[in-house]
């Protein structure tokens, strides 16, 4: 191996699908060339329809590209879903938990489905318990858990099997200040040389806080990519909102002359 | 690190997935109960509660007791005594007091006794104790003695008198009848004969068949419902509570995780239905209530083993079917509100095993649910057919087969994860709705008009009726379709994914191009004329079926009709019952009417078939036809679809039309013969191709 490889990579990726009541087809993606290497934390900034979501599900296998390609550790997301999918660790944007499950039970549930041996599991879960100070309400029914509680136990979940790159979207939408917090910090504590971790948001100051580089996208095109020196440098805007409406405005004046 | 998943590791997998689920649904207390227990305890609980409530009403009418004032006085002595000893030789709770009744002899003894002053003496003896009155006439004027009974039949009192008096007297006068005649007459005793019925079925056949007949339906409902909570909860419940992406995202093949709940489905729902037969033949047994069927020999193990294989694919089906459905729903609530539907589907289809006379054959074997239900129960009966009832298992095992190899697309992230956008646009609607409403007036023209002008003259009404009206609202409908064409729906892809692109021109709008090739199109003209003798079986075989179910009075009165064409010419009559409803109607249903529904690109492939072949069977005007015409306007409709053009449907429908009208006027042709099955073939087999595009004009 002479170059360390790429964490998340894709080019040209678009994806177009059918509007299910209008039968109408839907841009939700457009040529969307993105690069994350190991050791950063990237965020994918962007309103909502932006494209954010479907290129996470993407990456995460979920949805299949119309086109374009996109890799993960080297693998081609396409070709190789069940190997990607080893690979990461995922968390929708719409994470549930099941009710009628205790804590300690999902995460052997999830383990058992990634293939960890018994013996194994059951030593990476009380690592987990302990890590995330989970032991208080290990075996009470998620259905009983109280949202912060609910929330270590996906982020415990989603990291069982020790990805080398995290996908979380939107992972701080719809929590509290406290639980907001956690998780900004246990984001920042994966900051680590042979991890990743790939975020989406469209909180400016969590991405101003937490990202070694950002991703502005836009109408499902990424407009700009860089650390936020680079950004400011690029827009000559002081913060991210300045940077974004730069970008936009540039990329509607772009899109108009040609 | 880098191995690929085999079939052993797909399978671990699926089970790790079912033991989850099933380790979920177990906890589920409140569901278990409702859907699985409760079925299990509530209806042989029903049966013996209301076995106990009639019995009991039965006890109470018995243990009555009655009084009833008697006086013989107007029958000549030896006459009263027979009837005093026929009604004290019974001891069920009728006691008789002997009194002079005169009052009401004199009002009985009137031609036309008056029944207010009989309502008063009733009521009289009512305040008497009295439950009524058994009152003796004299013989007068030639007329012979008379008993008469009043008493107030509204009252349970009056109930139990009726019953325990009035059938022992009427045994009595017709003993007494006859016996007068043989003494009188000297009369030979062989004049009349005694009659006694033994039935020679096996107790266990009788018995067999009386439980196989509500066993299926029992079978389909119970597997529906316990099978659906497990399906709700594991694929609806999994979108409702966002669970669902994070299992997608796990290194589990989806085929894998579909199967893992599949399974779980598939075990409950032979669970639920397991515990229901159980209980059923536990409570029988233990004599809670009487079962026919459950008598001292029961159907026998090797019966119930077979009625099983026979009814195991449609087990799998329904509960994959219970899949698909709650894999469409995004919550609990949606996918609670399939199962209605669903359950009466399943009902309807189980339904004609619970009536003995619907034999199991050929045609029938094919359905599904309603072949393994009637093959159930003839296993049950001991008389099951071997052919049909293996055809049945075969058939019902492909559609099981076929249902399975889809499973993995209940959890198609695509479809499941694909968000619907605010912005509404319905390309094509207008089209849509324009056809709806011609087809609607069209039919009511054919009503009015055409029922008019065929009172003139039959066949030139018809004719009139036909290439007038018919053809005339579906060339009017092609024209203002082909106009009105939006310009916002053309070109897209799901129209593309459908076939159906929007209106281009006059010949598109009637479904008259060929795409695929002109000599496509005559190939397929030409099986469908060999293919109608058979479903021409199959319709009267349909119509049939119907007339059992959806008893009508008598049909129209078609005599009339008949005689009038009885002077027509066999090329007059196939050109006016074949060739032209052949022509016409297909360009008017499947022609306009389905390319404008078509032309929605919203509308998907299966209500517009619908929709035009309710309106095909409301335009034939007769109840009893309803099933079929409503049938072929399905298949027609689906042939012209699946081919791209009308020229096959018209073919079939003129060649349908024309096997009445011949085998009415040629009796040589038999086509009522079994091997004009293979006829159909060479229409399946073209009709396997896949719709063939249409070259889009600029």
């Amino acid at each position: 191996m002479s170059e360390p490889q790429l964490a998340v990579e894709t080019e040209r990726l678009a994806k177009t699908y059918l509007d299910r009541a209008t039968k109408e087809p839907v841009h939700a993606l457009k040529e969307l060339s993105l690069s994350c290497r190991y050791g950063e934390i990237y965020g994918l900034l962007g309103p909502n329809g932006a494209g954010k979501s479907t290129t996470l599900r993407i990456l995460s296998t979920m949805l299949a590209p119309s086109s374009g390609w996109a890799k993960v550790d080297g693998l081609d997301v396409r070709e190789e879903p069940l190997e990607v999918r080893r690979r990461i660790g995922f968390l929708s944007a719409t994470t549930g938990l099941y009710a009628r499950l205790t804590p300690r039970e999902t995460l052997q549930y999830f383990g058992a489905l990634h293939g960890m041996e018994p013996a194994a599991l059951e030593a990476r879960v009380d690592e987990l318990l302990d890590a995330f100070r989970m032991h208080e309400f290990a075996d009470r029914r998620c259905e009983h858990l109280s949202s912060g509680q609910k929330q270590r136990t996906s982020i415990a979940r989603a990291v069982l099997h020790d990805p080398p790159l995290l996908i979380l979207d939107e992972p701080t939408t719809g929590l509290d200040i406290l639980a907001t917090g956690d998780m900004i910090e246990f984001i920042e504590a994966r900051r680590d040389s042979r991890r990743c971790v790939l975020f989406s948001t469209h909180v400016l100051s969590e991405a101003e806080r937490l990202c070694d580089r950002i991703g502005v996208i836009h109408h499902g095109r990424l407009l700009a990519s860089g650390t936020l020196a680079e950004l400011r440098e690029d827009t000559g805007e002081e913060w991210l909102d300045g940077i974004f409406k730069a970008l936009v405005r540039r990329a509607e004046a772009g899109s108009a002359t040609t | 690190m880098s191995r690929r998943p085999g079939s052993g590791d797909t399978l671990r997998l699926a089970l790790v997935v079912a033991k989850g689920e099933f380790r979920r649904l177990l906890r589920d207390k409140k569901a278990i109960l409702l859907a699985v227990v409760l079925p299990i305890l509530a209806y042989p609980a029903f049966l013996l509660a209301s076995q106990k409530l009639n019995s009991l009403g039965q006890r109470q009418i018995e243990e009555r007791e009655v009084l009833v004032a008697r006086d013989l006085g107007g029958l000549p002595a030896p006459l009263a005594e027979a009837v005093r000893a026929r009604l004290d030789a019974r001891d069920e709770g009728v006691r008789f007091d002997e009194r002079e009744i005169a009052g009401a002899r004199e009002v009985l003894e009137t031609k036309a006794p008056d029944k207010e002053r009989l309502r008063d003496w009733a009521e009289d003896a009512r305040g008497e104790a009295y439950a009524g009155l058994l009152v003796a006439l004299a013989a007068k004027d030639g007329a012979p003695p008379a008993l008469h009974l009043v008493f107030d039949g509204a009252g349970e009192d009056g109930i139990a008198l009726s019953t325990q008096v009035l059938g022992p007297l009427r045994q009595l006068a017709d003993e007494l009848e006859s016996e007068a005649y043989a003494a009188r007459l000297g009369a030979d005793p062989a004049v009349s004969f005694a009659f006694q019925s033994f039935d020679a079925a096996p107790p266990k056949d009788r018995q067999g068949l009386a439980l196989g007949r509500f066993l299926p339906l029992i079978a389909v409902l119970v597997l529906l419902s316990g099978g659906a909570f497990a399906a709700i909860d594991t694929f609806a419940g999994e979108r409702e509570q966002g669970t669902l992406e994070t299992l997608l995202s796990q290194p589990v093949p989806t085929i894998a995780l579909a199967w893992g709940k599949y399974l779980v489905v598939l075990a409950t729902a032979i669970a639920a239905w397991i515990g229901n037969v159980v209980s059923l033949v536990l409570s029988a047994s233990l004599g809670l209530f009487d079962l026919p069927g459950l008598g001292v020999e029961g159907p026998g193990t090797a019966r119930i083993l077979l009625a099983g294989l026979v009814f195991l694919p449609t087990v799998v089906l329904i509960s994959a079917s219970l899949c698909f459905l709650a894999a469409r729903a995004r919550s609990f609530r949606e996918a609670q509100a399939y199962l209605l539907p669903a359950t009466l589907v399943g009902a309807a289809l189980a339904s004609p095993a619970a009536a003995a006379d619907v034999q199991l054959d050929l045609l029938l074997a094919l359905v599904p649910l309603a072949g393994p239900s009637l093959a159930l129960r003839d296993a049950f009966a001991g008389n099951l057919q071997w052919l049909p009832a293996a055809l049945a298992f075969l058939s019902s095992s492909v559609y099981a087969a076929l249902a399975l190899r889809r499973i993995a697309v209940t959890l198609d992230a695509e479809r499941l994860l694909a968000s619907p956008s605010p912005k509404g646009m319905d390309a094509g609607a207008d089209t849509a709705q324009r056809s709806i409403r011609t087809a609607l007036v069209a039919v009511a023209a054919v009503y009015l008009a055409g029922g008019w002008l065929q009172s003139l003259d039959l066949v030139w009404g018809l004719v009139a009726t036909l290439w007038g009206l018919v053809l005339g609202a579906a060339l009017w409908l092609a024209r203002a379709n082909l106009r009105g064409r939006g310009t916002a729906d053309r070109a897209l892809p799901a129209n593309a994914a459908r076939g159906v692109g929007p209106i281009t021109s006059l010949k598109d709008a009637l479904q008259v191009c060929t795409p695929g090739g002109v000599s496509r199109h005559v190939a397929l003209a030409l099986s469908a004329v060999f293919a109608a003798p058979a479903l021409a079986q199959a319709g009267r075989h349909l119509v049939e079926l119907q007339s059992r179910f959806l008893p009508l009075p008598g049909g129209a009165d078609l005599e009339p009709i008949a005689r009038a064409l009885e002077s027509l010419s066999l090329p007059a009559l196939v050109a006016l019952f074949a060739i032209s409803p052949g022509i016409t109607e297909e360009l008017l249903f499947r022609g306009a009417v389905l390319r404008g529904l078509f032309a929605r690109a919203r509308a998907g492939i299966l209500p517009p078939l619908v929709f035009q072949a309710a309106v095909f069977a409301v335009m034939h005007a007769s109840i009893h036809r309803l099933a079929i015409t409503f049938s072929l306007g399905l298949l027609l409709g689906a042939i012209t679809y699946r081919s791209g053009a009308l020229w096959t449907a018209i073919a079939l429908h003129a060649a349908y039309n024309a096997c009445a009208v011949l085998t009415d006027r040629v009796p040589t042709l038999d086509l009522a013969h079994p091997l004009w099955w293979l006829g159909t073939l060479p229409l399946a087999l073209l009709l396997l191709r896949p719709r063939p595009a249409l070259r889009a004009r600029p």
